[in-house]
């Protein structure tokens, strides 16, 4: 009997499966694909649900993750259950949440470039497969150092496609990378990197290149004040430049930049040139 | 004028917004002439002139949080500062030229650091009181003309430093070294995190002229961002009066505070150096301490239990408070989707063949029943379930999803249900072909109405393609009798037409 029941069950099933087509399915459901992508890349997941327990991520640690792709699943089927009253709805959602899990996972990589409509790409899309993985960072220098530059790579060294990168409090961060994560490099913003007056040498105001051979020396007074007006004049004077603005002055004087990376049992901190080849 | 040292970074000198700030009157008219043939004469319609009036500028008296991108040093770092030049960004790339307090190109507010040595007064005033009434000021105190404007009120608060004047005018820039203490970054924002990501990625930077103490004791250093309305005559002529000024009264627009301290360096590197990475949720053998222990004297079951219990907090297991459907209290499992550990995706199925395992996906209708049971530790696994009730609640809540998810179910049950009306009849039309081969031609025609075979001739041209045929041949041809022969019967009978 209980065969009999399901086998026209079976049947709903089959014709629904053949009925939604997952091209179709992408183009005229674009706004649920949208929402359920960003639910796969848990946004509006609450926090104790990602951190059970707080000392699963104390102060100072960096944590790789591989995303739960059964946990998310489940999570989707919830999302899609609302309405689901009879056996038929079950049929027809058991043939759809296949569709509309593959069309969100591979709606992914768009989620972050969407945030941004306008803005033009080199690539029109970046791919990313069914595996996902990132980490959880909980440190002062999520605070301290606003706007942190980060890039993962997979073990054979191939930059993965950055899916997910927030502030979910002030200390602490979640990124989600396409792929399986086995290196993250975190750099020091360059927009704020600090200037500082003992700079080893100058830098070539046209290519940004170090000029070991040209110093100026810099003497704050006896209140600590800084000749900004003089270190300009000087700074002319020995690279011949035609003026110092306040965007020479800035190149002149920037610190270089630290970058750290990571792997799950080894660091590294590297300090980075920031100048490079310009116009 | 732009400098460009690498793809990353890119320097700017100023970026002066179009318009200045100000009350702005915007007035036109408009004038229909129309020339009369008939007198040869002009006659003009003049509207009345239109007005709007607005006014252009920014917060006077401070600068709001969401400007800022960030200091340096950071709030409350510490460290050993004392070569390191102060300096804030902003979000927004105009922000220091917005107004022309001194003069076009110079910014309108600089970095002004000092510590307890130097004797600043700091308060929290009402613009009234600080610069109109200015009741707590004695007679050798300077104290610039600021006035509220359009929009500003006398009551609201506002922070002012009061800076010895022998101090003021020993630190402060001259005229013309306050274009250099702001510049304009430009940045790739794309490794960044979404609320930068979303910006250009142009900034622009204050730089202080003062350094902070070097300091072997732990010293607070304060740092302002102060406005210098009121202070062009400071820079463009009688700077040296202001020595004899007691105190030099500020606006501060914001300010931040850290610590000179020699002997400790909280920066970047410090930061990322004491930094520990690992697998997120895993626990350390050293934290699994009392009960958790693994003892000699433990055997048998209790050695079983306390193994699994480890294997499953190395998991990313962790045990928590659940109430059940009926109320119970009790303590299950749960795990969250940032596992520690790389997921199986394939299973191999009864048939022995490998399976995805997503592709494999049964529907739940209750939370409930995604409940794993852990028989050996007598404890539910919540996981799952708890993941499904999460997505049903975040769904209720987002019209968005529930009218898209409604509107897909009616689109396919609309579909469906022809679908299946139109296997009905190619039923039915497989069914007659079979009778027709049976029995003689007038035996079939005489019981059908000649409209319902009409009806299914149409039908039969319009499904009747090739793939369709193939279909028709293929099904199963026992299993659909009985129905067709019932609707068959019906269709003779006259209830169906």
């Amino acid at each position: 009997m209980n065969s009999l029941v399901n086998g026209k069950w079976e049947e709903n099933r089959t014709r629904f499966e053949s009925s939604i087509s997952e091209e179709e399915f992408k183009k005229a459901e674009s706004t649920f694909v949208d929402l359920l992508s960003k639910y796969s890349l848990l946004y509006e997941v609450p926090f104790i649900y990602l951190v059970p327990e707080e000392n699963q991520l104390p102060r100072e640690t960096l944590k790789f993750f591989e995303l739960d792709p059964y946990w998310i699943q489940s999570f989707l089927d919830g999302a899609c259950s609302i309405g689901r009253n009879t056996r038929y709805d079950v049929s027809h959602d058991e043939a759809m949440i296949q569709v509309a899990y593959r069309c969100a996972m591979e709606h992914n990589a768009q989620v972050r470039r969407e945030l941004v409509p306008d803005r033009i790409y080199e690539d029109e899309r970046q791919k990313t497969g069914s595996i996902y993985s990132g980490f959880l960072l909980h440190s002062q220098m999520v605070s301290d150092y606003n706007g942190l530059e980060i890039t993962g790579e997979d073990e054979k060294g191939n930059e993965l496609v950055l899916v997910r990168l927030e502030h979910l409090s002030h200390m602490v961060m979640l990124g989600i990378f396409g792929g399986r994560l086995h290196k993250v490099k975190i750099a020091q913003p360059k927009e704020s990197l600090h200037l500082g007056i003992n700079s080893s040498c100058l830098r070539d105001i046209r290519t940004g290149q170090r000029r070991p051979d040209k110093k100026v020396e810099i003497k704050p007074d006896e209140n600590r004040r800084i000749p900004v007006g003089e270190i300009a004049k000087n700074i002319k004077n020995v690279l011949a430049a035609d003026k110092i603005t306040s965007a020479e002055l800035a190149l002149e004087l920037i610190q270089n930049a630290y970058t750290a990376v990571y792997t799950k049992n080894t660091k590294e901190v590297i300090l980075d040139e920031v100048s490079g080849a310009a116009k | 004028m732009e400098e460009e040292i690498n793809k990353r970074v890119r320097y700017g000198d100023k970026y002066c917004p179009t318009f200045r700030e100000g009350d702005y009157r915007l007035a036109w008219n408009q004038q229909i002439t129309i020339k009369d043939e008939k007198k040869n004469q002009n006659i003009a319609f003049d509207h009345n002139e239109s007005r709007l009036d607005f006014t252009i500028g920014c917060d006077r008296f401070r600068i709001s949080p969401g400007l800022i991108h960030s200091t340096y040093p950071p709030p409350f770092a510490e460290g050993e500062f004392d070569t390191h030049i102060p300096q804030i960004t902003f979000m927004n790339d105009s922000l220091p030229w917005e107004r022309a307090c001194v003069e076009e190109g110079c910014p309108w507010g600089i970095l002004f650091l000092f510590d307890e040595f130097d004797g600043v007064e700091m308060k929290n005033m009402t613009i009234e009181d600080a610069f109109i009434k200015k009741a707590d000021c004695r007679e050798k105190h300077f104290v610039p003309d600021i006035s509220c404007r359009n929009g500003e009120k006398k009551t609201d608060t506002c922070t002012v430093l009061d800076i010895p004047g022998k101090l003021f005018e020993a630190v402060m820039p001259k005229k013309e070294e306050l274009p250099l203490l702001a510049h304009i970054r430009q940045v790739d924002v794309e490794d960044k995190a979404s609320h930068l990501y979303i910006t250009e990625g142009k900034f622009a930077s204050v730089i202080g002229n003062r350094l902070c103490r070097k300091s072997g004791e732990k010293l607070l250093t304060n740092v302002h961002f102060i406005s210098l309305e009121g202070y062009r005559d400071f820079f463009l002529s009688d700077r040296e009066t202001f020595k004899n000024y007691e105190k030099v009264r500020v606006i501060s627009l914001t300010d931040w505070k850290f610590v000179s301290y020699n002997k400790n360096d909280m920066g970047f590197r410090k930061l990322s150096e004491t930094m520990e990475a690992g697998y997120f949720g895993q626990m350390k053998q050293q934290e699994l301490k009392g009960s958790l222990e693994h003892r000699k004297e433990d055997k048998g079951q209790e050695k079983e239990q306390k193994q699994l219990l480890q294997s499953m907090l190395q998991l990313g297991y962790r045990p928590l408070n659940h109430e059940t459907r009926e109320g119970m209290k009790t303590v299950s499992w749960y795990k969250s989707p940032l596992l520690p550990y790389i997921p199986e995706f394939h299973v191999i199925n009864q048939e022995g063949k490998k399976q995805n395992v997503y592709e494999d996906y049964k529907c739940l209708n209750q939370p409930d029943a995604a409940l794993g049971y852990i028989s050996s530790l007598y404890m539910l696994d919540t996981t799952y379930g708890a993941a499904w009730q999460l997505g049903r609640l975040l769904a209720l809540r987002n019209q968005e999803l529930l009218s898209a998810l409604y509107d897909i179910r009616r689109k396919n049950y609309e579909k469906d249900s022809y679908e299946k009306s139109m296997q009905m009849v190619r039923d039915i039309l497989q069914d007659k072909k079979e009778q027709e081969a049976a029995m003689k031609p007038n035996e079939i025609y005489g019981s059908i109405s000649e409209s319902c075979l009409q009806l299914f001739s149409n039908v039969a041209e319009e499904t009747g393609s090739e793939k369709d045929r193939e279909l028709e041949r293929q099904l199963g041809r026992k299993e659909n009798s009985q129905k067709k022969h019932t609707l068959l019967q019906q269709i003779k009978r006259g209830e169906v037409t």
